[in-house]
């Protein structure tokens, strides 16, 4: 009987326990779609109230901070937010953590950790420069000492995709000794198509291609389709869609890493509900660590359009 | 001598002169860049900047701007790719209804700058901003991917034989053709060079600029989605951000081939040349081998170098 009350008391402390869960893009953008069912799919399973708010305009710093600051207002019992610019949420997250609200960052942080600066808890989130890592490693497998290798940016001077890249050329830098290039491809896709091309003209003996996310994979997947490659020279790449699913399947593309964004907000609004509940401190989690390839591929598939990868 | 004399006077000497310069520079300085298989990538990386322009370069010399074209190229695109992959329209008519979504785009830019008499460049900054959401709205974000191409878009972009070359050129130069000599040989090129000229002698002499001014806007809206449709038959696929500032790389080309800002001068060649020249620089600086980061400082000095050259050498040919 008296377990039952306990358990019963248990249920309702946390019904009213209200964690925010505060981004720099919300919904609209299928990256942030799959995030916000993570953060949800935790509330709905742990039995507390979460609230996903996020600027109208993406990338809006100023509204991301005021909607942090309202979340601070509202005595929220957790908040997990993006730090996509340290100097900016230095002062709410320090007010937040003075009230003693438990705050846990999520998806993109500053590049070196401060914790008297910025005095979140625990990070969960893909590590760029580990992610790109990785990927480099894996190539590395397959190919020869030596070996030329271009990473290709859509978006040069992207803090998250400058990280990928000197993860990736270090890992092939120093088991390989590789040759590595890199080409700004633009977001135009024919562009980029074109100067995959010229690059290629300039250095055949290039043996594998990257691209950093999934405007970069259109264009590399469309030019080794074009120039009879898919399969004979080495691409992988970061995050998925559609495309890529469909590169992966063709055989065009050996792996694309996955920073795993439905983990990340369902991680992070858990470990908030373990501190709360039971004291137990969040804790750093790297998610930027699942490769999908043609082992996986259709299994995932099935989960993107349920909205899960 | 004549001959060369009516040559140097045309508009467009200094936009060839200064392509000149670029690929003479490119070709003595860089392997690979004089060859088939190079120019067949600058004609494709080219075409798609270059139809748009051409549409641009019509409004321009008309005395307006529309810098929606970059959304209206997206726009275009993705409702064909949308209306064929959902087998609610076949090729043809995929197409047709983006080309016309794109001329009502136009249409919509003109009237709403015509009738409230606010500058074009607002008006379409706005519709810019409001079509490029609707865009990102309607897809969620996430690419639309073909799962079979038809007919029709190979026929807009496909590869010819072994060469390299894509049938977006013959698009390019078919649509330029059209435009240069609507611009140059018939009354409503004269029009359009009047309006955006002397646009109060023009209407004291009758010439109908509110009319031909909408029709330009229409006509820059319906080429920029048939940009657009080259690029998704290209690709096969298609992301709502493809388009992204193009809008500033169409004026450009149009300005590098003489085209004035301020309306009233241009021409369609001029144009060619100038979207000719963007790609002659994309693809020549990735073939000498221009460091990433450096590259687009790189496109954009030269952009503005081969401006220079034109002003100069336009200026000097008049005096000759």
């Amino acid at each position: 009987m008296t377990s039952l009350l306990l358990a019963l008391s248990m249920a309702a402390a946390a019904q009213e326990m209200r964690f925010y869960v505060i981004a720099h893009s919300g919904p609209g953008d299928p990256y942030w779609a799959v995030q916000h069912k993570g953060a949800m799919d935790a509330g709905r399973a742990l039995n507390v109230q979460v609230v996903f708010s996020a600027p109208d305009t993406p990338g809006d710093l100023a509204k991301e901070v005021d909607l942090l600051q309202a979340a601070i207002a509202a005595r929220a019992d957790g908040i997990v937010v993006t730090v996509p610019d340290p100097k900016a949420f230095q002062e709410p997250i320090g007010l937040a953590r003075k009230k003693g609200i438990p705050v846990i960052a999520f998806d993109v942080r500053e590049n070196e950790r401060d914790p008297k600066a910025l005095p979140y808890m625990a990070y969960i989130g893909g590590d760029d420069y580990r992610a790109g890592q990785r990927v480099g490693q894996r190539a590395a497998a397959g190919l020869p000492k030596g070996a030329r290798a271009a990473i290709a940016t859509h978006h040069p001077g992207h803090a998250g995709l400058e990280r990928r890249m000197a993860g990736i050329a270090q890992a092939l830098k120093s088991s390989l000794g590789a040759k590595v290039d890199r080409l700004d491809i633009t977001q135009n896709p024919t562009k980029g198509v074109g100067i995959l091309q010229s690059h290629y003209r300039r250095h055949p003996d290039t043996r594998a291609f990257f691209a950093l996310g999934p405007l970069g994979t259109a264009a590399v997947g469309r030019f080794l389709k074009e120039e009879g490659l898919k399969g004979k020279v080495y691409f992988a790449t970061f995050d998925l869609d559609t495309l890529t699913l469909g590169y992966i399947k063709e055989g065009a593309l050996e792996a694309a890493v996955d920073q795993m964004p439905y983990m990340q907000a369902y991680m992070a609004v858990t470990q908030l509900y373990l501190a709360a509940a039971y004291a137990l401190d969040p804790v750093d989690m790297d998610t930027a660590g699942g490769f999908v390839d043609l082992s996986n591929v259709s299994r995932v598939e099935a989960l993107v359009k349920k909205g899960y990868r | 001598v004549s001959l060369l004399r009516r040559i140097f006077r045309r508009r467009e000497a200094g936009g060839a002169l200064s392509l000149l310069l670029v690929v003479a520079g490119f070709g003595v300085s860089t392997r690979h860049f004089l060859s088939l298989e190079t120019w067949a990538t600058i004609l494709t990386v080219s075409a798609e900047l270059g139809i748009v322009a051409a549409g641009m370069t019509i409004l321009m010399v008309s005395g307006e701007f529309d810098l929606s074209v970059g959304a209206t190229f997206a726009l275009g695109a993705m409702l064909a790719a949308t209306l064929l992959e959902r087998g609610i329209l076949g090729g043809p008519a995929a197409v047709l209804a983006g080309l016309l979504a794109g001329a009502a785009i136009g249409l919509l830019n003109g009237w709403v700058t015509l009738r409230s008499g606010i500058p074009s460049f607002i008006a379409t900054l706005g519709a810019l901003m409001f079509w490029r959401g609707v865009v990102l709205a309607f897809t969620g974000g996430w690419p639309v991917t073909l799962s079979q191409s038809p007919r029709t878009l190979a026929a807009l972009a496909g590869p010819v034989g072994d060469s390299g070359l894509r049938l977006s050129c013959l698009w390019w130069l078919g649509s330029a053709s059209a435009l240069a000599f609507l611009l140059g040989r018939t009354a409503f090129g004269n029009h359009a060079l009047a309006a955006g000229g002397k646009p109060e002698a023009a209407r004291a002499l009758g010439v109908p600029v509110d009319q031909v001014k909408l029709r330009s806007f229409v006509l820059a809206g319906a080429l920029a989605a048939l940009g657009g449709l080259v690029q998704l038959a290209r690709m096969e696929s298609m992301s709502p951000t493809y388009g992204t500032s193009l809008e500033l790389e169409a004026i450009a080309a149009a300005v590098i081939g003489g085209t004035s800002l301020a309306g009233g001068q241009g021409t369609v060649l001029g144009t060619v040349l100038g979207s000719l020249l963007m790609g002659v620089l994309n693809i020549g600086l990735v073939l000498a081998g221009a460091p990433a980061y450096w590259y687009r400082s790189f496109v954009g000095v030269l952009i503005v170098l081969a401006v220079v050259v034109n002003a100069y050498a336009t200026r000097a040919l008049a005096r000759a």
